[in-house]
């Protein structure tokens, strides 16, 4: 028994030193260590530039995108493509809170803002966390008539609402500002707190699927029919899992309005959902240690395969720069997933730092066998 | 001695299909009996009449005295009626521990929210929910698959985990679907001992279907006989054994009234 406490306790250090670690090299990255400790290091040594920090939040704000777009389908099983639209949601309302009934006046030239809306004005925090409730409402809305669907036929209602939204807000003028969009959102999103929102979303949604609710998620997953003889709500499960999913999809929009400073409904197309889902995909369907692995290395991969577009000297011969390159080599890279490792990078496994110390020494044991 | 289950006329039509008719039953406390019959005589409509799946077009049944027609099968599991399946239905991606513990969610008392907070509570509820499952895996003799996934599970063990499943939802009625399906005689033997250990282990009624003749003949309290939707005759193992339409409805008419 003191040996479970004692492995608990030290998973828990654990955890503990690599979040220290992580925040450790925010502050590196930000160049606020130098500046702090007054290190005067060599200028390359100070810190990322800004074009790398935007990279590391972004990664942070597909981390929390991918978890709640896992939940909804790794988890409980339902193919959703709603998710573009509950980040507009979230990244509206959001925008809506923190904007300055001065800026407002400016911006909305063709109609006038909607009064009530006008004078809003609320904290930066307390604006995420509405643009998540307004689309849990929405997702609520939504869910009770489209859930009894199953498969692919809720992918598509799914992906029927997100179109919905966009139009919405395309034409709904007094409130959005049309297809104007809103400019000019203080950027909020720095390092930190996108790393503490991701860090908080994912502490509560682990210990949320560790417990026995998760375990339910996945036996609604699995058989629909066990699951209710089980005595489980297969409907309310649901349900939950997609409201759920949807508060977090209007966190991680709310976030990325304010990091891009500026929002338009071009902007939540479905490519958007697509770019979540290769994600969710990529990293293993019922794995959040998958997502967060995944957001780190397609955000990271996305932006350094910019290099193929790029005019080449091979030497013999000569390519010029062809813009969306990338993008061929990065479906290529996909497909190779798919075709050899078709469960994604982490399949339905968690971390646990067991398995972890355990990789490592069947390693050694490998390397000492050759 | 009460009835656990009433069946009182109950009609399943599918269309012009008539699956179960005028079926009634009356099942006492604490026995255990069985629902026999050739393929597609309505065993399995009648299991899903009586656990909520379907509701019946015409008849009711009752559940501890409690009218239970049209009550969603979540609600019925609720109430103390468990079941297992006759092709094994468990949760595959699951290890074995985890099917079971998925089983004493319905009788959990705390929120999501409580869960995802970490309140003292909830924690509480989740070691109990953990421990109470271990207990039932190891009175089952499954705790040697603790955290193997159910799909590695040998056939016997699938069979097992189903029923430990069931029991976890502390149910005061339970329903078995073909259980010795694919099993050979010894292993048959040794279901005909464990279910009679069940029952008595945790206050059980069992209702069975099943195919196999040794064990319904030798478990079984009192036995229905099913053909065409049709009730033909009930009574305990002797009566049916020597039941005349009971021998017709499997073995076909005798050969001297086809001549006539």
């Amino acid at each position: 028994m003191s040996e479970v406490k004692n492995t608990q306790m030290r998973d828990r250090l654990l955890t503990c030193g690599v979040i220290a670690l992580l925040f450790v090299f925010l502050w590196w990255a930000c160049g606020d260590m130098n500046r702090d400790l007054g290190l005067g290091l060599p200028r390359a040594w100070r810190s990322l530039n800004g074009y790398e920090i935007q990279i590391l939040n972004l990664v942070a704000v597909y981390g929390i995108l991918a978890i709640s777009l896992n939940i909804i389908y790794g988890f409980t099983g339902m193919f959703s493509l709603g998710h573009a639209g509950f980040m507009a949601i979230g990244a509206y309302v959001s925008a809506l809170c923190v904007l300055t009934p001065d800026q407002k006046e400016m911006m909305w030239l063709i109609e006038e803002i909607l009064p009530p809306l006008a004078n809003l004005y609320t904290p930066f925090w307390f604006s995420v966390i509405l643009g998540g409730v307004v689309a849990t409402l929405f997702a609520l809305a939504i869910g009770i008539p489209v859930l009894r669907l199953g498969g692919d036929y809720l992918g598509i209602a799914t992906l029927g609402f997100s179109e919905i939204i966009r139009v919405l807000i395309v034409n709904a003028t007094s409130i959005t500002n049309g297809s104007l969009g809103i400019k000019g959102i203080p950027c909020y999103t720095d390092v930190y707190t996108s790393f503490i929102w991701l860090i908080i979303v994912t502490f509560c949604i682990v210990r949320l699927l560790n417990s026995n609710f998760g375990n339910v998620l996945k036996a609604v997953r699995d058989d629909e029919i066990a699951a209710q003889v089980m005595g489980i709500n297969v409907f309310h499960t649901k349900l939950f899992s997609f409201c759920l999913g949807a508060f977090l999809a209007g966190v991680g929009g709310a976030l990325l309005g304010n990091l891009l400073t500026t929002i338009d409904p071009k902007m939540f197309t479905f490519l958007l959902t697509y770019n979540v889902l290769m994600i969710v995909v990529a990293g293993g369907l019922g794995s959040i240690t998958g997502s967060i692995l995944g957001s780190a290395i397609i955000t990271v991969l996305l932006e350094w395969l910019r290099v193929v577009e790029e005019p080449m000297d091979l030497g013999f011969v000569e390519i010029p720069g062809i813009p969306g390159m990338r993008m061929v080599v990065f479906s290529v890279v996909l497909l190779i997933i798919i075709l050899y490792r078709r469960e994604g990078v982490m399949g339905m496994r968690k971390f646990s730092w067991n398995g972890f110390f355990g990789f490592f020494r069947r390693l050694g044991k490998k390397e000492e066998k050759a | 001695m009460s009835n656990v289950i009433e069946v009182k006329n109950v009609i399943m039509r599918f269309g012009g299909v008539t699956a179960v008719d005028q079926l009634n039953m009356a099942i006492p406390k604490g026995s255990i009996v069985g629902l026999i019959g050739p393929n597609g005589a309505g065993k399995t409509t009648a299991f899903n009449v009586i656990t909520g799946f379907y509701t019946p077009t015409e008849g009711d049944v009752f559940f501890n005295g409690k009218k239970i027609t049209g009550t969603p099968p979540h609600k019925i599991c609720g109430l103390g009626m468990a079941r297992t399946f006759q092709n094994i239905r468990l949760f595959y991606n699951e290890t074995a521990l985890e099917n079971v513990m998925i089983g004493r969610h319905v009788r959990r008392k705390h929120h999501w929210w409580g869960a995802m907070l970490g309140f003292p509570d909830t924690s509480r509820e989740e070691k109990d929910i953990r421990q109470k499952a271990e207990e039932l895996l190891d009175r089952i003799g499954l705790s040697e698959y603790r955290d193997e996934l159910a799909s590695s599970l040998p056939y016997g063990a699938q069979r097992r985990l189903e029923i430990a499943r069931a029991l976890a939802t502390e149910p005061s009625f339970l329903l078995l679907d073909e259980p010795a399906a694919g099993m050979n005689p010894q292993e048959s033997l040794e279901l005909m001992n464990f279910i009679r250990q069940i029952r008595d282990e945790f206050n059980l009624t069992i209702l069975l279907i099943e195919h196999d003749m040794k064990v319904v003949m030798g478990v079984c309290e009192h036995i229905w006989v099913l053909e065409y939707g049709k009730l033909i005759a009930e009574g305990n193992a002797d009566a049916i054994r020597s039941n005349p339409r009971v021998i017709e409805a499997y073995l076909g008419e005798d050969v001297n009234n086809v001549e006539d």
